[in-house]
C-alpha cells in the first residue's frame, strides 16, 4: 500500500524554531543565575564556554534539528484510519484507526497560535493522556480534520451493540 | 429534592457504614501521607522544646477528626436509583451530585466487608465507562439489595447487547468451580506480591538502624561463635527472610483468596466469568467475554516447582488517578490453577492451546542494543575496579559479571517469542519462568513503527502495538516488514465491527 503523505504547514518550522529559542532560553537564565550564586560559581567553568554551548546547541535546534522535524512530520488519512509520523533523529509513525477514537480536539496553544496554528488531539480508550496529535495544521485544516473524524466516528457501526456506541 | 416516578426515595445508608466511612478517610489519609510531611519535620526540628503531650494531642486530634468528618460523610451520602441509572449525593462541604447510567457500567462487584457481613450488608462497587473510568462505592446496602441492583445494571446491558447472544453455543447454562484450601496456599507461594513489598519496605526499614540498634550488639554479643560460621548465619538469614516472606504471602492469599469460586454461565460473547473469595471480607468480581482486552497467563519459578500458573483477565484500563480511597481495582483472575485447569481457561478464553504454538524469535539485531551498552560499560567499570584497588582479582569479577548479564541477555531473547493467530497477537517472556500475554487482535488501538538513529542505519524498526489494557514492542524487525504488519494489523482493526468493550 503506497501511502501519501500531508505535509504540515510550513510555519510549523518556526513555531519549533521559537520552541526551541524559548526553552534554550529559561535553561540559559538558569545557568546564568548559578555564576552569580558564589559557592557554585567558582566550580563552574568561565562563562564564555557555557555561552559558547548554548549556542551552539540552540543553533543546532532552530537550524538543524526544526527544520528537520517538519520535513518529516506528516499525516496520511485513509478510508479508515489516521496515520502520523514524527520526529527527526528518532522517527516515528502512529497509525489510528478511526473505530478506536474516544474522542477528538482541536488545540491552540499559545505559541502556536502565534503562527495561526493549531493541532488535533486523539483519544483511545483507556490511555493516559493524547494518543495522537497532529501538530502544526493551520486552524481552519486542523477544524476539517476534526470534522472529518467525527463524521467517521459517528458512521461507526458495531454487531451486536445498540445505538449506545 | 427532585425525585422522578419510578426512582426510589433518596436513602441514607445504615448506621454501621460509618466504619466504612472512617475507613475511606484513613485510607485517604495514608495516600495522602506526604501532605504531613512539613508538619513531621516540624515536630522533628521542634521536638526537643515540645512537651511530651503535645504530639499525642496532635495525634488524638486527627483520630478524632477522622471520625467526625467520617460521621458527616455518612450524613451526607443520600442515593437513589430507577430501573436505568442510580443517583449519589455526597459531600460534606464540597457537594457532589453523581448520576451513573447502568448501561455505562463496565463492572458492579460485591464486596462483603468483614465488618459489614454480620449485619448481612455489602458495598456495591461499580466501575463506568465514562472518559474519566470512575469507580463509584455504595456502601451499606442489604445482601439482597444489592445482588437485585447489580442484577438490575448487568441486566440493562444485556438487553442493549443482546443480538449478540444469537451465536449461543449449546453449553450448559451455569457451570462452577473452586479452589480448595491447598490450592489458595500454593497461590500464595507463587505470588510476588510479598517480594514487591519486602522490596519496597527495605529502605524504610535500613532508616530505622534495626540492623545497627538491635542485630549488631547481639552479633558482638556471640562474635566468638559466629567468627567461624559467619557464611552459615548469612545464608540462614537470607533463607528466614526468605520464609517468612512465603508465609506472609501465604496468609494474605488464604484472606484474599479463601473459598474461590469462579461461576460461568451465558454463551458466546456474553459468557460471564464470576469469582468469589475471601476469608474476612467476600469480594465477588465478575467479567464478561465481550470486554476482553488482555489475557496473561505467568508461570514464576515457584510456579514451575509446584506445577500452577497464574491466570487473569483484564478488561478497559481506566485511567488510574482514583478518588482517593476509591477501592483498589481488582483484576479478575485465578490465582493458581492445575495444567488442566488453565487448558480448560484457555480454552473458555478461546485461546489455542499451548502446545504446538508457532512462537517467532525476534531478529539477532534485538541482542544488539543490550549488548552494546553493556559492552561499553564493563571496560570502563573494570578500570575503575584496577584503579581503586590496584589488583586483579576484582578484575575477574567484573568479567565474570559480565559473562553472566551477556547469558542473561541472550537467555531472554532466546526465550522470547511473538505470534499472531486469527484472532490474537501474543508476546511470551521470561528467562526461567515464563509469561504470555493475549491481545485480541481486532481490539488493539494504535500501533507505532519506531527508529533511532541506529536502526535506520540498519533500516530495522521497532513495532509497539497498544491495546484498552496495556502494550508491547516487538523490537528489530526489518522496516518494510515493520510497515507491512502495522498496515495489516491496522486494517483488521479498521475493518472489524465486533463490539470491543
Amino acid at each position: 500500500m503506497k501511502l501519501e503523505w500531508t505535509p504540515v504547514d510550513p510555519r510549523y518550522t518556526h513555531y519549533l524554531q521559537l520552541h526551541a529559542l524559548v526553552v534554550m532560553g529559561v535553561i540559559a537564565i538558569v545557568i546564568a543565575a548559578q555564576y552569580f550564586i558564589a559557592r557554585w560559581g567558582a566550580m563552574l567553568p568561565s562563562w564564555l564556554w557555557s555561552a559558547g554551548i548554548l549556542l551552539a546547541l540552540t543553533l543546532l535546534l532552530t537550524l538543524l534539528w526544526a527544520p528537520r522535524r517538519f520535513l518529516y512530520t506528516g499525516y496520511c488519512v485513509t478510508d479508515d484510519l489516521l496515520l502520523l509520523r514524527q520526529g527527526a533523529l528518532w522517527r516515528a509513525q502512529r497509525g489510528v484507526p478511526f473505530n478506536r477514537i474516544q474522542h477528538v480536539e482541536v488545540k491552540e496553544s499559545l505559541f502556536a497560535r502565534l503562527f495561526g496554528l493549531a493541532s488535533v488531539v486523539i483519544y483511545t480508550a483507556g490511555s493516559q493522556g493524547a494518543d495522537l496529535e497532529v501538530p502544526g495544521l493551520r486552524k481552519a485544516d486542523a477544524e476539517a480534520m476534526q470534522h472529518r473524524l467525527l463524521n467517521e466516528m459517528a458512521q461507526q457501526e458495531f454487531e451486536g451493540e445498540g445505538d449506545d456506541i | 429534592m427532585t425525585s422522578e416516578s419510578t426512582a426510589s426515595p433518596w436513602q441514607k445508608t445504615a448506621a454501621i457504614t460509618i466504619v466504612f466511612f472512617i475507613a475511606r478517610e484513613i485510607k485517604r489519609l495514608v495516600t495522602n501521607f506526604s501532605n504531613f510531611v512539613p508538619l513531621l519535620a516540624l515536630g522533628v526540628v521542634g521536638g526537643k522544646n515540645m512537651a511530651d503531650w503535645v504530639p499525642w494531642a496532635i495525634g488524638g486530634g486527627y483520630l478524632v477528626g477522622t471520625v467526625v468528618v467520617a460521621i458527616l460523610h455518612w450524613h451526607y451520602y443520600r442515593f437513589q436509583w430507577d430501573d436505568a441509572t442510580i443517583r449519589i449525593r455526597s459531600g460534606i462541604v464540597n457537594k457532589e451530585h453523581l448520576t451513573l447510567k447502568f448501561e455505562r457500567i463496565q463492572q458492579a462487584e460485591l464486596k462483603q466487608a468483614w465488618y459489614l457481613r454480620p449485619f448481612g450488608r455489602t458495598i456495591l462497587a461499580v466501575d463506568s465507562a465514562g472518559a474519566k473510568g470512575q469507580e463509584v462505592e455504595i456502601p451499606g446496602l442489604e445482601l439482597a439489595v444489592a445482588t437485585d441492583l447489580r442484577h438490575q445494571m448487568l441486566a440493562t446491558e444485556q438487553v442493549a447487547t443482546n443480538a449478540a447472544a444469537v451465536e449461543a453455543e449449546t453449553q450448559p447454562e451455569q457451570e462452577s468451580l473452586s479452589l480448595s484450601l491447598g490450592e489458595v496456599v500454593r497461590a500464595g507461594l507463587i505470588d510476588n506480591m510479598a517480594f514487591v513489598v519486602l522490596a519496597v519496605i527495605v529502605y524504610p526499614l535500613s532508616q530505622l538502624n534495626v540492623f545497627e540498634n538491635y542485630v549488631e550488639p547481639y552479633l558482638d554479643a556471640h562474635a566468638s561463635e559466629l567468627a567461624d560460621n559467619g557464611w552459615v548465619i548469612g545464608i540462614g538469614s537470607v533463607l528466614i527472610v526468605f520464609i517468612l516472606m512465603l508465609l506472609l504471602s501465604v496468609l494474605a492469599s488464604i484472606i484474599r483468596y479463601y473459598g474461590f469460586t469462579l461461576q460461568l454461565s451465558g454463551h458466546g460473547l456474553k459468557r460471564k466469568f464470576q469469582a468469589r473469595s475471601g476469608l474476612f471480607t467476600i469480594r465477588t468480581l465478575s467479567f464478561q467475554y465481550q470486554k476482553l482486552q488482555r489475557v496473561r497467563i505467568r508461570q514464576n519459578i515457584r510456579g514451575k516447582l509446584l506445577k500452577r500458573w497464574a491466570f487473569s483477565a483484564r478488561q478497559l484500563q481506566p485511567q488510574q488517578t482514583q478518588a482517593p480511597g476509591a477501592g483498589g481495582r481488582q483484576v479478575f483472575g485465578v490465582p493458581a490453577a492445575t495444567a488442566e485447569l488453565i487448558a480448560q481457561l484457555r480454552s473458555e478464553f478461546k485461546l489455542p492451546a499451548n502446545n504446538g504454538l508457532q512462537w517467532h524469535r525476534l531478529s539477532p539485531f534485538a541482542l544488539f542494543g543490550k549488548s552494546l551498552w553493556l559492552a561499553l560499560l564493563t571496560p570502563i567499570v573494570a578500570i575503575t575496579v584496577y584503579l581503586k584497588s590496584g589488583e586483579l582479582a576484582p578484575v575477574a569479577w567484573v568479567a565474570l559479571a559480565y559473562i553472566l548479564l551477556q547469558a542473561v541477555i541472550v537467555g531472554r531473547w532466546w526465550r522470547f517469542g511473538w505470534l499472531e493467530t486469527e484472532d490474537w497477537i501474543a508476546v511470551r517472556k521470561g528467562l526461567f519462568g515464563e509469561v504470555q500475554l493475549w491481545y485480541p487482535r481486532h481490539k488493539l488501538q494504535q500501533i507505532d513503527v519506531r527508529q533511532g538513529p541506529l536502526l535506520r542505519l540498519l533500516s530495522y524498526a521497532h513495532i509497539t502495538y497498544f491495546g484498552a489494557a496495556g502494550s508491547e514492542t516487538l523490537a528489530y524487525f526489518p522496516l518494510a516488514r515493520a510497515q507491512q504488519l502495522q498496515h495489516q494489523w491496522l486494517a483488521q482493526v479498521a475493518q472489524a465491527r465486533q463490539p470491543w468493550f
